[in-house]
């Protein structure tokens, strides 16, 4: 072969090079066209397949004594490698009995040994579907295999996904300190695994919280953006973790930090823990709104009445009118309202009645978003 | 005679070092694209147990559609991009001063009521806005009417008044995959501290079977204009994107298509209302404003195409298309050549700049002036006239070449195109691309250069073709 090169470049440069552009050219165009008729005919073949098998398998779901076994003992070579990419493409989206019946296809065909020796993989990716497949499959796994400490944001999130669809609420504490303990931001689906572990008990979190000033900036306030829906538990755990926050640096980390206290402002004394006064006066807009928004609830009139002075001055017109949205309701709540916020109030009448609508605060909010959606198991 | 024929022969060897080192080039994004897709094919099969629907913590998205005399598609489309299925969505159309009635079809095909609330916010940078609407029958619907001003003018305008994390920019006449968003999220959900833009390959809609605003089937058109376009756009889209992302490297995210953070859009002043090419500006620009303040930050690039637009099939306005893309090419280059070969601006600056000023920019004038200069030269005896045909025809074959690679990866990865035929006819699109279209293109191009030379700025006009495919 290195002959043959050799006498070919020893021709004429113009014409290797022309051979080697028409070589190039007729293997491009091969592969291109076979590849084509090559693929489309797999695909077909592949997708028939499947759906072969899928119909062949829905049936057999219903019945809990189902040998499959000798099912896939009868079925071709090639129609028994397209079960593992079925099984893989419908169990996160079946329960119940198919749900059930694809697992126990799976385990027949040692699904579950396969993905816990590909745990041990030294390539990430392999590692990663191994997970995967045990959590769609609900296979245990020895600890000191899946936790590692020099594991990525994302495996970590996949292996918190993993014990949550195992453990449920158990394995908050682990899998909280899991995700969080290399300080660094996590990938939306460790976010989602976060809140699910602590929502309707946020210890976890503000206990890990603690370490915050060492963390990723993005990181905390991605875990106070998860504070924010949690459900109130803990307050004195709650202040302690979340007042210190109110002083960080960054703009986005101030603000978050008071959306976080937002569940706690119907069970504590805002004004006796919180420099509200401060924060009204914050630099930030994003700070500024955050704070008429969670704090125009507080018990404490006195509080409230700070936050009506703050938006009558506030310069910043977007800031104003969603202070005075925010306000408008307690103060209806209330039934008395001082003359300084009811001229306020009219100002906010007057910008729009039946076709107001929010106008957005220029920009600021990140991560703001309405009340959560219920997480569906 | 021989003072030229020595100048001729001069120009000779430079344009033909100049030629191996741009095909170098491009053979490198090509085989970068390959190594990308090959990646992204294996990933392809790794997704997390997740549910982007269920996550309360998903970051909202507003889509942004610049509208300019649009009214035979507007309503379709924006069916198509509320059709997107995406748990926090709002689309914002911007009517920038159309002249059709298109905002009157709007107006009545989603029942819009004006917001009596004033345009709280002072400085967006763009025309003056008339009037905001509010859809009374969709909820997250809502439309700006203002003063013409350009794409990049009403960008800004939908921008500005956007509520959420991020922006998806689209055309009028883009089709929408309704799983499109979800898609093009997850670079952000990977990476949610440094990821600040993606993009995905765009594929020409001229042929495609398209139903309810969805794109049942890809396919060929009856314009053979369109389906060299579509050539181009696998080209660009597939290899020469892919691989430019995969050398770091990207220069543009497609006005057609792209999801960007909206805090940092807003810090860099939006898009540039002036430019003609607003997207290749404005990436360039991400890239410098990130680099300038040290930030860490990442762009990404979806290979699987996620969208179709319209391309025109007549000359007239392929021939403006195609001007206004090499005059805001020029402009662009000129505006931030301040970039070139600096380290601080990484790859961006040390290649991908650089390469589109030799390549695109620099190389059209190049081929231009060859196409006299090789007859000149086998008339004065300066260039023998096999050695001419042989170099032309292995140049063609070469361009032939790498654009067959492309097709190879799009046969190879998304498969958008799944009857063979089809496959073979572009393969045969692909030659005669190189003979005539491609001359032609230069041509056009080279008007365009006289064009920004004499400061011409405007933007041409567009038919609009109906997005539905009409029953037989």
């Amino acid at each position: 072969m290195t002959a043959a090169l050799v006498a070919v470049a020893a021709i004429d440069p113009l014409t290797s090079a022309s051979l080697a552009v028409f070589a190039g050219f007729v293997l491009v165009g091969a592969a291109t066209l076979g590849g084509s008729l090559y693929f489309g005919r797999r695909n077909r073949r592949r997708d028939d397949d499947i759906e072969t098998l899928r119909s062949a398998i829905v049936p057999l779901a219903n019945h809990a004594d189902t040998d499959w076994e000798s099912w896939v003992e009868q079925l071709p070579d090639k129609r028994r490698e397209r079960l593992r990419p079925l099984i893989r493409r419908q169990l996160p989206h079946v329960s119940g009995e198919y749900r059930r019946a694809l697992r126990s296809l799976a385990i027949t065909l040692d699904l579950d040994d396969r993905a816990r020796t590909r745990l041990e993989s030294s390539d990430e990716r392999t590692r990663l579907e191994a997970l995967n497949w045990l959590t769609l499959l609900d296979v245990p796994v020895d600890e000191d295999v899946l936790f590692r400490p020099e594991a990525s944001p994302r495996e970590r999130a996949v292996v918190a996904r993993y014990l949550y669809e195992r453990s449920g609420a158990a394995a908050a504490e682990t899998a909280t300190e899991y995700l969080l303990a290399d300080g660094e931001p996590i990938p939306g689906y460790g976010l989602e695994t976060l809140y699910r572990f602590n929502r309707a008990d946020p210890r976890p979190l503000l206990d890990a919280l603690e370490k915050w000033v060492v963390w990723d900036r993005t990181l905390t306030v991605q875990t106070l953006s998860v504070l924010r829906s949690c459900e109130p538990a803990a307050p004195d755990l709650a202040l302690r973790r979340l007042v210190p926050c109110l002083n960080a640096d960054a703009a986005a980390t101030r603000a978050m930090a008071i959306h976080a206290l937002g569940p706690y402002v119907g069970t504590v004394d805002v004004g006796e823990h919180v420099a509200v006064e401060s924060l009204v006066s914050d630099p930030s807009t994003r700070v500024r709104t955050a704070a008429y928004r969670q704090f125009a609830d507080a018990e404490d009139h006195a509080v409230v009445d700070l936050l009506a002075e703050a938006v009558i001055r506030e310069d910043d017109e977007n800031c104003k009118y969603a202070g005075v949205s925010y306000l408008a309701a307690h103060f209806e709540r209330r039934g008395e309202t001082p003359a300084s916020v009811r001229q306020l109030l009219s100002w906010y009448d007057q910008t729009g009645d039946e076709q107001r609508f929010s106008w957005p605060v220029q920009w600021d909010m990140e991560w703001e978003h309405t009340e959560p959606p219920e997480v569906t198991t | 005679m021989t003072d030229l024929a020595g100048a001729i022969s001069t120009f000779g060897l430079v344009v033909f070092g100049f030629y191996v080192l741009i095909s170098g080039g491009y053979l490198l994004i090509h085989l970068a694209a390959l190594v990308r897709l090959r990646d992204r094919i294996l990933g392809r099969y790794w997704k997390p147990v997740y549910d982007p629907l269920n996550d309360p913590f998903l970051p909202g998205i507003t889509i942004v559609v610049p509208a300019y005399n649009e009214k035979s598609v507007i309503t379709s489309s924006a069916e198509s991009f509320l059709n997107v299925n995406y748990p926090e969505l709002e689309v914002v159309i911007v009517n920038d001063g159309s002249t059709d009635g298109t905002l009157e079809r709007l107006r009545e095909h989603f029942d819009l009521e004006p917001v009596e609330a004033p345009v709280p916010v002072e400085e967006i940078p763009c025309e003056p806005v008339h009037q905001v609407y509010q859809s009374a029958t969709v909820e997250n619907l809502r439309v700006v009417d203002k003063e013409n001003g350009g794409k990049g003018d009403a960008h800004n305008a939908g921008i500005w008044l956007a509520n959420t994390e991020l922006f998806c920019i689209t055309d009028a006449d883009t089709v929408m995959k309704p799983s499109c968003l979800r898609r093009l999220i997850r670079p952000f959900l990977n990476h949610p501290a440094e990821m600040v833009a993606v993009g995905s390959p765009i594929r020409v809609s001229n042929g495609a079977t398209i139903r309810g605003g969805l794109v049942e089937r890809a396919g060929l058109s009856d314009s053979h204009l369109a389906n060299l376009q579509k050539v181009e756009y696998i080209r660009a889209f597939l290899s020469g994107r892919m691989g430019l992302d995969q050398l770091n490297s990207l220069l543009l995210i497609s006005g057609a298509f792209g999801l960007f953070r909206t805090d940092v859009t807003r810090e860099m002043g939006g898009y540039d209302s002036d430019s003609i090419v607003e997207d290749i500006e404005f990436t360039i620009r991400l890239h410098k404003h990130l680099r300038d303040r040290d930030r860490s930050y990442r762009v990404a690039y979806e290979p699987f195409p996620l969208v179709w637009t319209q391309v025109p099939e007549d000359r007239r306005t392929l021939s403006n298309q195609r001007r206004r893309w090499y005059r805001g090419l020029v402009e662009t280059l000129s505006k931030h050549r301040d970039v070139l070969f600096k380290p601080r601006y990484g790859f961006v600056g040390l290649f991908g700049v650089p390469f589109f000023l030799f390549a695109e920019g620099a190389g059209r004038i190049v081929e231009a002036t060859s196409y006299a200069v090789v007859p000149l030269a086998v008339l004065l005896g300066v260039f023998d006239p096999w050695h001419a045909l042989l170099l032309t025809g292995l140049a063609m074959a070469y361009g032939v070449f790498l654009t067959w690679l492309s097709l190879f990866s799009e046969v190879w990865s998304t498969r958008q195109y799944d009857r063979s035929r089809d496959v073979a006819a572009l393969m045969g699109y692909a030659v005669v691309e190189f003979v005539g279209y491609r001359q032609w293109r230069t041509v056009v191009s080279m008007i365009g250069l006289v064009e920004y030379l004499r400061g011409e700025n405007d933007w041409g006009a567009m038919e609009r073709l109906s997005l539905e495919t009409e029953e037989a």
